[in-house]
Order: structure tokens, then sequence, then C-alpha cells
């Protein structure tokens, strides 16, 4: 399988400060990989940099996209090689609709009309089309959204933001579904921010990474390691690198 | 009012200036106009094809000549304004001393349509009116009149040659009699030379509903309007929305104002202002309301894209009648950096995300509108916002 995402020694700042400090992963095509760590810990930071995010300056490091680094390359140019990013936390426009940034987003793809309708149709999210983007969106709601514009993106690089946060377990396993669908249709790779690991549940997943304190500190294709977090809490995985983050 | 006593009036008042907006030297636009009106109006004598479904009457005039003027509506009468005498509709709601850009037209006017909506008829394919110059001065007087119960759109375009330097004025009577309902769509495309002053009015008997849009997305040396609308009838109701986008050196002075005289009347005024380059744009909205359970709300949102531009919003609500609720939001500001970043980490460059973010500024509501004409406007929105970003 070709490498679909490397990072490597990443390190990132915004407005100057630094945010991720030492971060490498890899993702091949296909792949789903979670990405753990407590709050605060740069994992929105860390995808948000690998987006380009123009606020989030690489210091130095290096992002490859199907094996071409892509550290000078602006969002939009990313997004045409193929990476999508659903957000935690969307702003509300208010005047854009739903329906029409879908569909915008869907020609910039070349998502047929009939696709679109059914990834409408799979995260139940037809009554929200006509309302302004994130406008009056409950929690589950706003998540389901941002799965539809990943969707319609068609990714061959998915990037998401805890889609696990915030929501109730019936949006969780619908999400869970989106996300099946395009593992299986698209064969998109995933990288999946979450700090509660719920959407491990319902996704299964190739490996694992922790990041604390900017620093991924931890990678591992063994799941019982997920079990140990969630029961122990990241304190575990601090107390069991604590060599390597003071060095 | 009889014809000696408009122009006595207009005489009077060819050095008043306006009540708001720049002052205009018009005296160097009017030389041909005041030679005399020769070449002014007439029905045109050649026969014209408006298509099937399209529109239900069309008037186009070019400079003073009147292009073509028909109709294919028996619901729709139209002629040419100069054909009309003395009539209780002509210079009633507009006073031909309002200021001079009103009586250059009383007295050097060239041109304009009187439109008669016949009682009872439901017109659904829209009166397309369309004013184009190529320099100079362009005087023109239209009235509307919609009889009782009667329903019409009227689609009007305004324009001018890139590059030459002209001047604009338009008064505009509207009547709509009890009943009547009017969709009013505007779109104005002037240059950098041009001075455009349009005077409208618009008088409401009692459940008369006017709607009116004003699009505005081009650069313009100065403009200044105020269309007012007088609710008089009971019930009568008005929705007013203008989004003009500011461009170039351009002096843009555009509002609307309700007068809510009309027991349960109501009115919502929308201004949408886009302001770049080093464009000035003053957005005024006002509402009087005098009649018994009158409602009105004003609207006024502003949005700068760079520095040089400039906004001015106001707002204004006055009250005789404690039972009238009036209530007004102002805003300006600048295109939200998260939103700019979102869309172009969806995949849109910037240019793109910022029209994108423009066109949802402007989106006033188009509901009112038929669907033909709903499309139409929705893709002058999308011009706007696309012109908008550069």
């Amino acid at each position: 399988m070709e490498k679909a995402l490397e990072v490597h020694e990443l390190r990132v700042a915004v407005n100057d400060k630094e945010v991720v400090k030492r971060a490498s992963l890899e993702l091949r095509e296909g792949e789903t990989a979670l990405l753990l760590g407590p709050n605060g810990s740069g994992k929105t930071s860390l995808l948000c940099a690998i987006a380009g995010h123009p606020r989030y300056k690489v210091l130095s490091g290096s992002i490859k996209l199907f094996g071409e680094v892509v550290n000078d390359v602006p969002s939009f140019e990313r997004v045409k090689r193929g990476l999508a990013l659903a957000f935690q936390k969307p702003p509300i426009i208010k005047g854009l609709r739903f329906r029409d940034l879908l569909n915008r987003v869907a020609s910039k793809s070349g998502c047929d009309e009939k696709f679109v309708k059914e990834v409408v149709q799979l995260l139940s999210i037809e009554h929200l089309l006509d309302r302004y983007y994130g406008y009056g969106f409950s929690g589950g709601e706003l998540k389901r959204a941002e799965i539809a514009l990943l969707l319609v993106s068609k990714p061959r690089v998915a990037l998401i933001d805890e889609p696990d946060s915030g929501v109730d377990v019936d949006s969780v396993m619908i999400i869970a579904s989106a996300l099946h669908e395009l593992r299986k249709n698209a064969g998109s790779s995933m990288l999946i921010v979450t700090h509660t690991g719920l959407i491990s549940r319902h996704v299964s997943f190739d490996k694992l990474y922790v990041m604390i304190n900017g620093e991924i500190v931890m990678e591992t294709s063994d799941k019982m390691v997920l079990e140990d977090i969630l029961s122990k809490g990241f304190s575990w995985v601090k107390k069991k690198y604590a060599k390597e983050l003071s060095s | 009012m009889r014809k000696s006593l408009v122009l006595e009036r207009a005489r009077r008042a060819l050095s008043k200036p306006a009540s708001h907006g720049p002052d205009v030297d018009i005296t160097m636009y009017l030389g041909k106009a005041m030679r005399g009106k020769e070449k002014a109006s007439g029905v045109p004598t050649q026969e014209v094809n408006l298509g099937k479904g399209r529109v239900s009457a069309m008037y186009y005039q070019i400079n003073e000549r009147i292009e073509i003027l028909k109709s294919v509506s028996p619901c729709v009468e139209i002629s040419p304004i100069d054909n009309v005498e003395e009539s209780e509709f002509v210079w009633n709601a507009v006073p031909p001393d309002l200021d001079k850009y009103v009586a250059s037209v009383a007295l050097y006017g060239h041109g304009g349509f009187f439109v008669r909506v016949k009682k009872g008829c439901r017109v659904e394919l829209p009166i397309q009116t369309c004013f184009f110059m190529t320099g100079g001065a362009q005087l023109v007087h239209n009235v509307i009149v919609v009889e009782e119960g009667a329903e019409a759109v009227v689609v009007t375009g305004c324009s001018i040659m890139p590059e030459s330097i002209g001047f604009h004025a338009a008064v505009t009577e509207i009547y709509l009699s009890r009943g009547a309902k009017l969709i009013d769509v505007m779109i104005h495309s002037w240059n950098n030379v041009t001075h455009v002053r349009p005077r409208t009015v618009a008088i409401l008997e009692s459940g008369a509903t006017y709607v009116s849009y004003y699009v505005n997305m081009s650069r313009t040396r100065t403009i200044q309007t105020m269309p007012k609308i007088m609710l008089k009838g009971e019930g009568s109701q008005c929705y007013a929305a203008s989004v003009v986008l500011g461009l170039g050196e351009g002096y843009y002075d555009i509002g609307s104002y309700a007068v809510l005289e009309g027991g349960e009347s109501s009115a919502q005024l929308v201004s949408k202002v886009v302001a770049r380059d080093s464009a000035k744009i003053v957005s005024r909205l006002r509402i009087d309301a005098h009649g018994r359970g009158s409602r009105g709300f004003a609207e006024c949102n502003a949005l700068i894209l760079g520095e040089g531009a400039g906004v001015s919003t106001i707002p204004e609500l006055v009250s005789s009648t404690s039972d009238a609720e009036l209530y007004h939001e102002a805003s300006i500001g600048k295109i939200r950096g998260d939103e700019l970043e979102y869309l172009m980490l969806k995949g849109f460059t910037e240019r793109e995300a910022i029209a994108l973010l423009v066109r949802s500024f402007v989106d006033v509501k188009l509901d009112f509108l038929p669907p033909n004409v709903r499309k139409s406007m929705n893709s002058v929105l999308e011009l706007l916002a696309k012109r908008s970003s550069g």
C-alpha cells in the first residue's frame, strides 16, 4: 500500500506559540488511525497544520501527501490532491445555506446529485439543508453536517476532528456508519482525533497514536492499549513514556 | 397638477440641492436636453417580437429615444409618458420642486413610461424596462399604476456605456390601489464618471403590497436615492431591500423611507452594503409611524472589504403614536477570519471564499419573487459577490 500521509518531526506554531512540538505519523492508503490525547495536547493543531490552515505555521519537519511534500501548498490545493478535514467546531455562517455549501463542495470534487442525496439520507440531515450553516444546529447535527461535507469531498485522506465529542450515542452510530461508507466505497485513509475513544466502539482502526503536550509519544497497533488508556487515563501513558517526554 | 404649475414650480427649484448626498453641478449635462424635446419619445414604429412567455410588456429607451414600447398582455397598458396629458397620477406623488434633479426631469425630461395594470389582473410575467445611455443626460419620468386587486412585477435595468460621462435622473411615481401588489426590481450598472439621482415615491392604499429590490454593483461616481413608500391605507405593507457593492472611488448614498400612515400598516426595510477600494457608502433607512398598530423593522448591515473604503449606516425610527412597534438593527463589520479560513480548508480559494461569504451576507429574502425572476436575482447576487472579491 502506498503511503497516503507522512508527517515527519513536525513542529507547528500559532501566534508564535509552539503548539506541536514533535509529531510523526504515517497513514497508508485505506488505513484508519486514531489520534488520542488529553484536551489541549495539540491534536486539533496537528490536523490544522496537515490541512494547511494559514494560521498554523510549520516551524520544521515535513508533511507529505502521496509522497510529495506539501508544507508550502495552500489548503485548497491540498483539498484538490485529496485531503479533507472535518472540523470539531465549524463556524456558524449566517446567510450561507447548508444546501448551498454542500452542493458547492460536492461540485468541486465532481460528486453527482445522486451521491449528495445518498449522503444526506445516510446522515439524516435533510431537515438542515435550508438552514444557514450551523445556525441552530444541535451538537450532533453539526457533526453530521461536517461529516456530510467530508463525504461529498470524496477525500483520499480524511482528517476527522472529534466526531464523538458532545454528541449522543445515536449520532455517533450514524457518523460511524458514514465513515464505514467512506472507507468502503472511497477507500479513504482516515485519521480520527478523539479524546473519549467512543468512536472506536463503532469504527475499527489499524493503529493508534497518542499525543501529549504537543508530542506524539506512542504509536501502536495493539488495540488493547486503547482499553488501558480508557480505563487508566492519559496519566498512565505519561508515566509509561515519562522518560521520552522528559528527554 | 396642471402642467404650467409643474413647470413653474420646477423652474424655481432648478438650483435647489437635495437633502442628502453630494451636490452635482448638472448644468454641464443639460445643454442638449435644454434644447428641446424634438427627439424625445414617440411610439416606435418598428415591430418587435417579445417572444412567448418571457415578458408581459417591454420598454427600452436609449438616451432620449424609445426603442421598444410594447405590451403583449391585455392586462397591461404601456405608453410614453410624454403622450400622457395632465393626469391625477402625474406629478402627484413626487413634487416637481423636490430638488434640482427632479426639477430638471420636469423641465427637460425625455422619455419614460406610463404603465397601467388593470383592475383585478394578476400579471405573472414581468414588465421589463430598460434605460441605457451612451453619455450626457438622461432625464426620465415613469408612472406605474396598479389598479384595485391587480398584481404585477416590474424589472428595470439601467446602464451606461463604459467611460461615458453621464447624468441620469429618474422620477418614478407608483400608485397601488386597494389590494394591489407590485414587485419592483431595479438593477443598476453605471460607470465611474456617472452621477445618478433616482427619485421614487410609492403610494399604497389599503391592503396594498409593495415589494422592492434594488441592486447596484457597479462603479458609480455618485448616486443618491431614498425611495419613499407612503403606506396610506389600512393594512398596507412593504418590503424593500437594497443591496449595494461600492467600488472604486464611488460615493453611494442609498436608502429607503417608509411612512406608516395606515392603521396596521407594516414595513420591513433591509439594506446590505459592501464597500471595497476607496468607495464610500451611506446607508439610510427611515421609518415614520403614525398609524395605530403599525409595525416597522429596519435592518442596515455593512461589510467593509479592505482599507480605504468607508460606510455609514443611519437607521432612523420616528413615531407619533404610542401604538406602533418599530425596531432597527445596524452593523458594520468585515469578513470574519474564521469563516474565511474554514471555507479555504474546504477547498475554496481565498477569492472564492470571499465571494461565497459576500453572497451569504447579501442573502436578502427573495421569496416574494416569481421563480424565474428569483433565479435571475440569484445570478445577479452571485455576480455581485464575485465582483466584490476582485
